[in-house]
Parts: structure tokens; C-alpha cells; sequence
């Protein structure tokens, strides 16, 4: 067994992707964001977001209470350009 | 850009409500929701709900959405349906409406009643095919009526975990076991009983390890942990299953909030990072608030006292309603929730949790009253107190908030009383055996016992499982805990329309067993 497996299912992120960035000091959601792009798919987090909570309170003994919901910035969930530019009045 | 008075974002059990209640006092309401549906969670729940007739119990998850949206109809509400809201600042929501346009609606308070999401848990093997949350699982049987596999893994111990495995179960699947970390079973116990009795086993202190398969879910590994909730190492057991559904709880969905500035708590007890709010159900942002499980998690019937108090508080703020009258009005509503909240499912969780048995067996750690728990059980009458007439034994051993059998029965034989969360006592003089209260138990716990026979008792049972057996055939009796303890006899089947789906099966055992004999198995299966 090899022991890694899909974290962030929509950027197909591992757990090795993961314990790597916290080995080089990640330790907030956004960190670990920014260093891998795990949370930056389609479900914007949403499920990997409580998963990789888990990880970094494991490897660091961070608190969870500690451990905040990334900035959430519009638009929540993906939406395309071309809807987006279509403005009904 | 469209301008109204209040816009409630989420059309589950708490959003619909809050509309409902806004509107009634004369606040012009927008409900938006993300599907093309109303009802968030509801559509999908075909078991029967606890509470009292103000809380919609009895009726079946799908049928309560029915209802409110009736309601909603009813009020002349603005609802705009695969309508996602994706963009929030100060008053003003940015909505995609059916992935064509986008539209701007500018609101004068607002209401999120996001509801919550499933929790994911990783593992070996996770993202095979046959891995899923127990809310997918649900809406695949329930509302397509797609069977999702054979033999079915269900992890975690909850409501949501307990009442999909008996979904799953009537859905022809077989469930092989349902695992639990803790020490105890986490949903309400008769969820967990109904369940056992039928055989499923229920392991706690267990989780799941690994999922092993080619193209989808083979088999699974699961392991013990130990009091600190850390695998044991050689405790593993191979399982053959080909899916796993996952219930480890649910946590509030609220990315709008965050994104508008409302400040949070973590409070893991409520299912994580909650909005802060005061007792209108406001954020710390004037104008916002919130209803439902975005507050923390809890189940439909508060989550729609919830929406109330929400729908009155906007009520208030606009000037539809008078201090005074709005004081009144929710003063009866947070009575209404403390009732719902006086069970261990609340945000007063530990003060009253009371279970009537401490450690070591029983319903608590394995899902089967134990004989003790059965005896100072006030519902289930003494055998000699019965002989020579069919009465009600009532097997409720936990403060459900639940009064429906008290309320159903027509000689007032049943008493729960207050506060809602007593356990119902009957009086077997009063009981004639009519059978009304069978049906009415959403926990499925009540029986009706006849040992006036000098060779054989009858007894009769809740049942909710197809095909239905035929009267005369052959089946196996089994005890609390699903095991066979003799052959029996079916002598009835009722299923009457008020029973809402519910039968009534009524079986012959032998002499001395309808005190044992809780379930039965067709031949052959």
C-alpha cells in the first residue's frame, strides 16, 4: 500500500501534495491553497476544505478552532463568462 | 437590478418557513433555490418524522416539503428555482438564474437559509466508484429509485447514517454492517433498534481503513480504534461490499456569510465555523440573518422554528409587526424549539442527555435494549397485567421530542404529558387494542401483543418492506437483536390508506414468545 490518495478531488491533489506544503511551513488553508491549488476547482473547497483541516492539525497540532474557512470570494461556485456578461434588467 | 423587501436564499425546511412567516405578516418575500425544486433535503425523506402536530410530525420528509410549498403558493411568495446565488455584498446578491443570465436583487434584509453539506472523510481508496455520502445514496433510492449497490457499508452511526440504511434496506439492498467510532451509537436509538432487529450489525469503536477495487469498490478494510480514536493495529477485518456510504455528520454551509463579513464561532458541537447571531436569528451584520442549519446543525422540525423566528424577527424590523406583538409571538416559538432542543440531539446537548441504562449493553452501545432497560420501560406493560386482551407495548426508551402516540390514541390510554420528551406510559386498562399508534410511530416501536390464546400469542407489527408477505405464509420469528427464534405464522396484513405506507403485519408464535419475537424474516431470503 502505498499509502497516498486523492485530497482535493476537483485539482486531483494527493495527501503527499499536501504533507509537502506543510513540511515548507504551510499551516492555514490558504497556505496550502496557494502552494498545491488544492480548493481552487469547480466545488471551491467545499469538500476538501474539512479534509485538509484534518491534515494540517495532525502534522502541526494546530487547533482546528484555529484553522479558518479560506476568504471566499465571488463567485461561490463557477459560473461561466458568457453568463456572466448576460445581465437581465 | 430588482429591489424587494426581504430575499431568503435556500428553499429547505427553514427558508420555506421563513418566507411563510415574513409574508404572513405583509413582508414581500423572494425565496431563491439553487435547484429546480423546493424542499433542500426534505424531497428525499421517505421515513416519518418525530415531533408534535405543531412541528408537521408524522408525515414523511417529502410530504412536509409538499406541504410548505403549498403554503407558499398559498402566500403568493415570489420563488425564482435554479436560481444560484453567488455573489454578496453589503444588501446586494448577485444571482445566476438557469445558467443562462445573471441578475443583480437588491434587498432590504436578507435571509440565508444555506442549509449545510456533507462531511467528506478520506481514506485508502475514497475516490473509487461505490464510494459516496449517504445523502447521495438517499437521493439516488428515494427520489430516482436507483439501487446504488448489493451490499452496502454505511460509516458512521448518526440520524443521517441510520436512517439511510434503512432506506437502503427497503430499497432491496443488503447492508452488511454500519460502523460507528465512537463508543456509542450516535442517532436516535430507535433508528438504530429497528435496524438490529432485523439483524444488521452495528459496530462501534469501528472505522473504515481502506476501500479495495479495480474499476469500483470490491471489498473494504475496517479497523478498531481505541479510546483516543486511533486505529489498533491488527484489529482488521476484510468486509466484502461493493459500496460504501458515508454519514460522519454535516457541517454549515456558509461560504455567503463569510464572503459578506459576518463574523463567525467555531463551535464543533453545531458542526464548525456557525455565524454568530443574537436571539432574532441576526448576523453581526445589520439586515443578514440567518435560519436553519447554517446556524449549527439540527434536524427539520427546529430548522423550520427556526425559519419562524427568522420570518418574524424581518417581520419586526420592518415596522409589519409591533414590538410587543413580535415579543409575544416569539416567546411561544423559543418554547416551541426549547422542546424540540430538550433532547440529546440539541445545542443543550450534554445537560440532558439520560439515557436509562449507564455502560456495558443496551440500546446505547449496541442498539438492543437490554433486560433491564426493558423493564423500567414506563410503555411496555407487565405480562400479567395483559392476559385475555390485545394491548399496545410501546418499546420508547429515549426523550425523543415525539408525542404522536399520546395524541393518536382514542381512549387516552397513552400518556407523555410535559414536557414532550417524556417517555409515553400506557395504561393496559385503558388500551383496547385498537392499533392506531402502531403506524403513527415514526421510530416503528410499537406492537400490539394478544396472549388471550391458551396455545399461541399474536402479535402484531409495524412493517415497512416489499414485497409484503401474504397471509398463511410460513415465516421465521426473530428476537430484538434479529435472530431466529422460532417459525411463525402470518395472519394478517392491513394496510390501510390512513397508515401512509405503513403495514401492519400480524403474526402467530408460540406460546410465551410475544414478548421475544420482534421482527420476522420471509423464507428463504
Amino acid at each position: 500500500m502505498n499509502n497516498n490518495y486523492i485530497v482535493c478531488r476537483c485539482e486531483e491533489i494527493t495527501l503527499k501534495d499536501i504533507e509537502k506544503a506543510i513540511k515548507k511551513g504551510a499551516d492555514t488553508i490558504q497556505d496550502v491553497k496557494k502552494i498545491t491549488r488544492a480548493g481552487m476547482g469547480p466545488c471551491q473547497g467545499t469538500t476538501c476544505y474539512k479534509i485538509i483541516s484534518k491534515i494540517i492539525n495532525q502534522k502541526t497540532g494546530k487547533l482546528l478552532s484555529e484553522i479558518t474557512l479560506d476568504t471566499q470570494r465571488p463567485p461561490s461556485l463557477p459560473i461561466s463568462l458568457k453568463v456572466l456578461s448576460c445581465d437581465k434588467k | 437590478m430588482k429591489k424587494i423587501e426581504l430575499l431568503v436564499i435556500g428553499g429547505g425546511p427553514a427558508g420555506m418557513q421563513t418566507a411563510i412567516e415574513a409574508s404572513k405578516y405583509g413582508v414581500s418575500v423572494m425565496l431563491i433555490d439553487k435547484y429546480d425544486k423546493l424542499g433542500g433535503q426534505l424531497f428525499k425523506q421517505i421515513h416519518r418524522f418525530f415531533g408534535s402536530k405543531r412541528h408537521y410530525a408524522g408525515y414523511r420528509g417529502y410530504e412536509i416539503s409538499e406541504k410548505l410549498a403549498h403554503e407558499i403558493e398559498k402566500q403568493n411568495i415570489d420563488v425564482s428555482l435554479n436560481t444560484i446565488a453567488y455573489w454578496i455584498y453589503n444588501k446586494e446578491i448577485g444571482v445566476e438564474i438557469n445558467h443562462r443570465y445573471t441578475n443583480l436583487i437588491k434587498a432590504k434584509k436578507i435571509v440565508l437559509a444555506t442549509g449545510a453539506y456533507e462531511n467528506p472523510l478520506a481514506f485508502q481508496g475514497w475516490t473509487l466508484p461505490g464510494v459516496m455520502s449517504a445523502g447521495a445514496a438517499q437521493t439516488m433510492v428515494n427520489f430516482y429509485r436507483v439501487s446504488v449497490g448489493k451490499k452496502v457499508l454505511v460509516v458512521g452511526s448518526g440520524n443521517v447514517g441510520l436512517i439511510s440504511a434503512y432506506s437502503l434496506l427497503q430499497s432491496g439492498a443488503n447492508v452488511t454492517a454500519i460502523l460507528e467510532a465512537q463508543t456509542h451509537i450516535g442517532g436516535y436509538h430507535v433508528h438504530a433498534y429497528k435496524l438490529r432487529r432485523v439483524g444488521i450489525p452495528i459496530y462501534t469503536s469501528y472505522t473504515i481503513k481502506e476501500a479495495i477495487g479495480k474499476d469500483r469498490v470490491e471489498k473494504t478494510i475496517i479497523h478498531k480504534l481505541d479510546e483516543n480514536l486511533l486505529p489498533i493495529p491488527g484489529t482488521e477485518k476484510e468486509l466484502e461490499v461493493d459500496t460504501i456510504c458515508i454519514a460522519i455528520g454535516l457541517s454549515p454551509l456558509a461560504k455567503l456569510a463569510w464572503m459578506a463579513g459576518c463574523r463567525f464561532k467555531y463551535i464543533p458541537s453545531l458542526g464548525g465555523y456557525i455565524p454568530l447571531h443574537n436571539e432574532y436569528m441576526e448576523t453581526t451584520l445589520p439586515g443578514i440573518y440567518i435560519a436553519g442549519d447554517i446556524s449549527g446543525i439540527e434536524e427539520a422540525s427546529t430548522a423550520m422554528e427556526e425559519g419562524k423566528l427568522t420570518g418574524l424577527s424581518v417581520a419586526k424590523s420592518l415596522g409589519y409587526i409591533s414590538h410587543q406583538e413580535a415579543e409575544n409571538e416569539r416567546e411561544v416559538i423559543e418554547a416551541s424549539l426549547l422542546s424540540l432542543r430538550s433532547n440529546n440531539f440539541s445545542k443543550f446537548k450534554k445537560n440532558s442527555l439520560k439515557m436509562m441504562s449507564g455502560d456495558g449493553s443496551g440500546l446505547k452501545i449496541c442498539g438492543i435494549p437490554s433486560e433491564e432497560e426493558l423493564d423500567s420501560c414506563p410503555g411496555i406493560p407487565k405480562l400479567n397485567k395483559i392476559k385475555n386482551k390485545r394491548v399496545a407495548i410501546i418499546e420508547c426508551f429515549e426523550k425523543i421530542p415525539c408525542n404522536l402516540c399520546e395524541d393518536i390514541c382514542p381512549t387516552n390510554a397513552i400518556k407523555i404529558g410535559e414536557p414532550i420528551t417524556n417517555l409515553p406510559y400506557i395504561d393496559p386498562e385503558k388500551c383496547i387494542g385498537c392499533g392506531f399508534c402502531v403506524p403513527k410511530c415514526p421510530g416503528l416501536v410499537i406492537f400490539l401483543l394478544d396472549t388471550s390464546h391458551p396455545q399461541f400469542d399474536i402479535l402484531s407489527l409495524p412493517y415497512e418492506f416489499l414485497p409484503l408477505p401474504n397471509v398463511g405464509d410460513e415465516v421465521l420469528a426473530t428476537n430484538r437483536s434479529g435472530k431466529e427464534v422460532s417459525e411463525a405464522k402470518v395472519v394478517e396484513v392491513s394496510d390501510y390508506p390512513l397508515n401512509d405506507g405503513t403495514k401492519i403485519i400480524t403474526i402467530k408464535v408460540p406460546k410465551g414468545l410475544g414478548m421475544t419475537v420482534r421482527s420476522f424474516l420471509k423464507k428463504g431470503v
